[in-house]
């Protein structure tokens, strides 16, 4: 019996429709969902083949257990209870913050899950959860928070009515434009808007194939895209080329513009290694525009003026009448109260770390902090952890420092579909579940999108038998450690009252379960009908793209857009007084990071169906920077950073910066099988393992993954032997 | 739009495995794939993606309104050979 579902993919943000069919709980194929009205023309090699991920040769199907150097399987009476007990004794002995918590994009994709372990971590009351949201996005929130007064207003591009694309730090060919934001097939888009006439300009230190696409490549010095944009404004200032902000009311605009008075736009220019000429001329035909934009990513956020240059481009869009505008930015409301959800996904808190007393952003620390918060003792030290649907070893920094200092701790709980590098440690590994095993509406994303659109997600096959949902276990975990679900008290009675009624009625509905709170939501936001939501399988385009909104929004005391926050200054003029070269003479180049469309960060590089051709990263470096040091194309070297060291071949791609080297990541991470104690994958190399973890982005914690300062060794390697031991998989005893 | 693979392929079919949608035929297995001249894209399922352009080792494969004049017969030849593969 062969059915078919339509749902959308949620690897990433593009969020494509998906048609799947599924024979016998297994499915046969995923194909693009054409009558998805919002996502059609969007699709990718990830989405394809998400089955080979559900049926994962190392897939968890049952809680796992420690037991010497192996595992064995348990039930989860076994596995809850004797978590609950050792947690609750190690926070009854040492206090709350003894528990930290660790989760990535994966379990944030699941609404289920992000709400009920936010629900978990309310009922234990510590204060030291981080996420991955600190090694990518950070600076968005404290900009929005600046500037907006929430975290959580975001504003993605007006592509299609605009006509002029300013893309800082983003290749948009393979992230399709999405980060923070929901644009299906956004650089589509934009190609189809440059056809009518718009002009593409790409800030990148790298040749990237959005760069070759573009009308102008603004070849930049990795790390200084806020002198840049700074330089922008001082030619927009200096000329009298700002425009009056027609959709939202502005304070502070003056007190910039002093601030570009006191700089040189020589002095920027030198600063960021491109010609003040061409500062001039991107400005003025930014300004010029009838409707433009400016866009920084993660190319932006990943540089220790990641913040100071997000907030430039918010004032750039904001001087020049780009918020809330045809062909700019557009604020999109949603269809549910967002900054609510959020108030319970990332409650605002006042915790500070124990050791560097720094705040949290957006209810989380820097994983940056990790290593040194598990291994230093003292009061508040953790000493147990869990880590959902997260691969910190890998997508964090000096990730050796975070793998030695798990392997210190008194106990350590992975929630994934399978072991990754991270969970080499974990004394307890409990299934995770694939989005294809899962139902659910996440309103998480209603406010993200660019246009008025809502879809619920339906299940495509049922989990391996036995695996509870991530948000089941989370709950159960709560109750057994006898701590109230949400931190409600009371709570548990009532979740333990509705599961006792739906036993006895037959009714599986009645017990707590996340379609609550998606309901209470959608009727909250008092915009839509959550049975209209389900009535549109293929998602539901529910109403017009409108302007106006953003104002409305705002939470500034005011209700102004705050262009000069004095954080922001102070961090600018920090900027300005230091003139310190990243590079050395022992360090020449500067590592940056990159995308692939085919990757999900470290999450899915093993599956056989991605990346046939090249399973591997490699050193992507300019001809010349080649030709100084004498390599050849696939040559093994040895890429050094004072905190690591990684092996690699070398790729030599033509055009974009000398003397910058470009690795991606999320690689070099092995899948354990923790039933037969081998591990495989591994694949290429992790260039995080390169980067310090005590150099950050001083307002977004955010540490320097753009603009690493390494040099090249060469390793002793018969060139003979490079075609096979390139790329291959390998197997070891663990 | 679509995607098109010009007269410069050299069926090495590097960009069938990268192609999210399968829309580039013929493939290795396929009765015709041994005697085709080169590859060709279906561009009713091509979702322009660019993964084919990328992969292609010999810049056999461009956007559609990319084809300069001299080329733009590709455009056809393409249509018309996906056209038979599903007749």
């Amino acid at each position: 019996m062969s059915k078919t579902i339509h749902s959308y993919c949620h690897y990433c943000l593009c969020l494509c429709g998906i048609k799947v069919t599924v024979e016998d709980n297994q499915v046969r194929t995923i194909e693009p969902d054409r009558e998805n009205p919002y996502t059609w023309g969007d699709f990718c090699r990830k989405g394809k083949t998400a089955a080979e991920v559900v049926a994962h040769p190392q897939r968890l199907t049952t809680p796992m257990k420690r037991v010497g150097d192996r595992y064995v399987p348990a039930s989860y009476e076994e596995a809850i209870s004797d978590i609950a007990a050792r947690l609750n004794r190690i926070i009854d002995e040492h206090g709350k913050d003894a528990f930290g918590t660790y989760h990535g994009n994966p379990l944030g994709f699941s609404f289920s899950s992000s709400i009920f372990f936010a629900g978990l971590l309310d009922a234990i009351g510590s204060g030291n959860r981080y996420w991955v949201g600190s090694v990518d996005q950070n600076n968005t929130h404290v900009v929005q928070e600046a500037m907006y007064g929430s975290e959580l207003i975001s504003i993605p591009g007006d592509v299609d009515d605009c006509k002029f694309f300013l893309l800082v730090g983003m290749d948009p060919a393979q992230s399709k434009f999405g980060w923070v934001d929901v644009i299906p097939n956004g650089w589509n888009r934009a190609l189809e808007a440059q056809r009518k006439g718009a002009e593409i300009v790409i800030v990148d230190p790298r040749r990237s194939v959005s760069a070759q696409r573009a009308d102008r490549h603004v070849a930049i010095l990795p790390g200084q895209d806020w002198a840049f944009l700074l330089g922008l404004l001082k030619v927009i200032y200096a000329e009298g080329l700002q425009a009056r902000s027609t959709a939202v009311p502005l304070a502070g605009s003056e007190i910039v513009e002093a601030l570009t008075r006191e700089v040189e736009l020589d002095d920027l220019a030198q600063r960021c290694g491109i010609d003040a000429e061409v500062i001039g001329n991107v400005a003025r035909r930014f300004a010029a525009s009838p409707a433009a934009m400016c866009i920084t990513h993660t190319g932006v956020s990943h540089t220790q003026a990641g913040t100071l240059a997000e907030w430039l481009g918010h004032v750039l869009n904001a001087v020049t009448d780009r918020l809330d505008t045809p062909g700019g930015k557009r604020y999109e409301r949603g269809y549910v109260d967002l900054a609510q959800v959020f108030g319970r996904f990332a409650p605002a808190t006042k915790h500070r770390t124990r050791l560097r007393d720094l705040p949290t952003i957006a209810g989380f620390h820097s994983l940056a902090e990790l290593p040194d918060e598990i291994t230093t003792p003292g009061e508040g030290q953790i000493r147990a952890m869990m880590i959902a649907g997260g691969n910190p070893v890998v997508s964090g920094p000096d990730g050796a420092a975070l793998d030695k200092a798990l392997g210190e701790l008194e106990l350590l709980v992975a929630v994934d579909i399978v072991q990754r590098e991270s969970h080499r440690h974990a004394h307890w590994l409990i299934p995770g579940t694939h989005f294809l095993e899962r139902e659910g509406l996440h309103a998480l994303t209603a406010g993200l999108m660019d246009r008025p659109f809502a879809q619920y997600a339906q299940q495509s096959v049922k989990p391996p038998l036995g695996v509870k949902e991530e948000w089941e276990f989370f709950t159960d975990l709560a109750l057994a450690m006898n701590k109230p679900l949400f931190g409600v008290r009371g709570i548990n009675a009532v979740v333990r009252a509705s599961r006792f009624a739906a036993r006895k009625l037959g009714k599986p509905g009645w017990a707590l379960n996340p379609r609550w709170i998606e309901r209470a939501l959608v009727a909250s936001g008092r915009r839509l009908k959550f049975k209209d939501i389900l009535a549109h399988e293929h998602g539901w385009i529910y109403g017009e793209k409108s302007y106006g909104d953003l104002a409305k929004a705002l939470r500034t005391p005011d209700k102004r857009v705050q262009l000069a926050p004095p954080t922001l200054l102070w961090r600018c003029r920090q900027q300005l007084a230091d003139r310190r070269a990243v590079t050395s003479e022992n360090y020449p180049l500067l590592l940056i990071n990159r995308r692939s469309r085919e990757s999900m960060n470290s999450w899915l590089n093993e599956t056989p169906g991605l990346f046939e051709q090249q399973r591997s990263n490699s050193v992507e470096m300019h001809p010349q920077d080649a030709e100084t040091l004498g390599l050849y194309d696939g040559q093994r070297v040895r890429l050094r950073s004072p905190t690591g060291a990684i092996d690699l071949p070398v790729s030599i791609i033509e055009g974009g910066r000398p003397g910058v080297v470009t690795v991606a990541h999320g690689w070099g991470s092995r899948i354990f099988d923790p039933r037969q104690a081998v591990s495989a994958g591994g694949l290429g190399a992790n260039r995080n393992l390169l980067v310090d973890r005590m150099t950050l982005d001083p307002m977004s914690q955010t540490p320097v993954l753009n603009g690493t300062a390494v040099r090249i060794d060469l390793i002793e390697s018969p060139p003979d032997k490079l075609a096979t031991d390139h790329g291959q998989p390998e197997s070891e005893a663990a | 739009m679509a995607y098109v693979i010009i007269g410069t392929c050299v069926n090495d079919a590097a960009c069938v495995p990268v192609c999210p949608v399968d829309c580039i035929y013929p493939r290795p297995g396929d009765a015709d794939f041994a005697t085709a001249d080169m590859l060709f894209i279906d561009p009713d399922e091509c979702v322009n993606c660019n993964a084919c352009a990328e992969a292609c080792p010999v810049g056999a494969v461009l956007p559609e309104q990319n084809l300069p004049p001299h080329l733009s017969r590709y455009k056809d030849i393409n249509a018309e050979f996906a056209r038979g593969v599903k007749a």
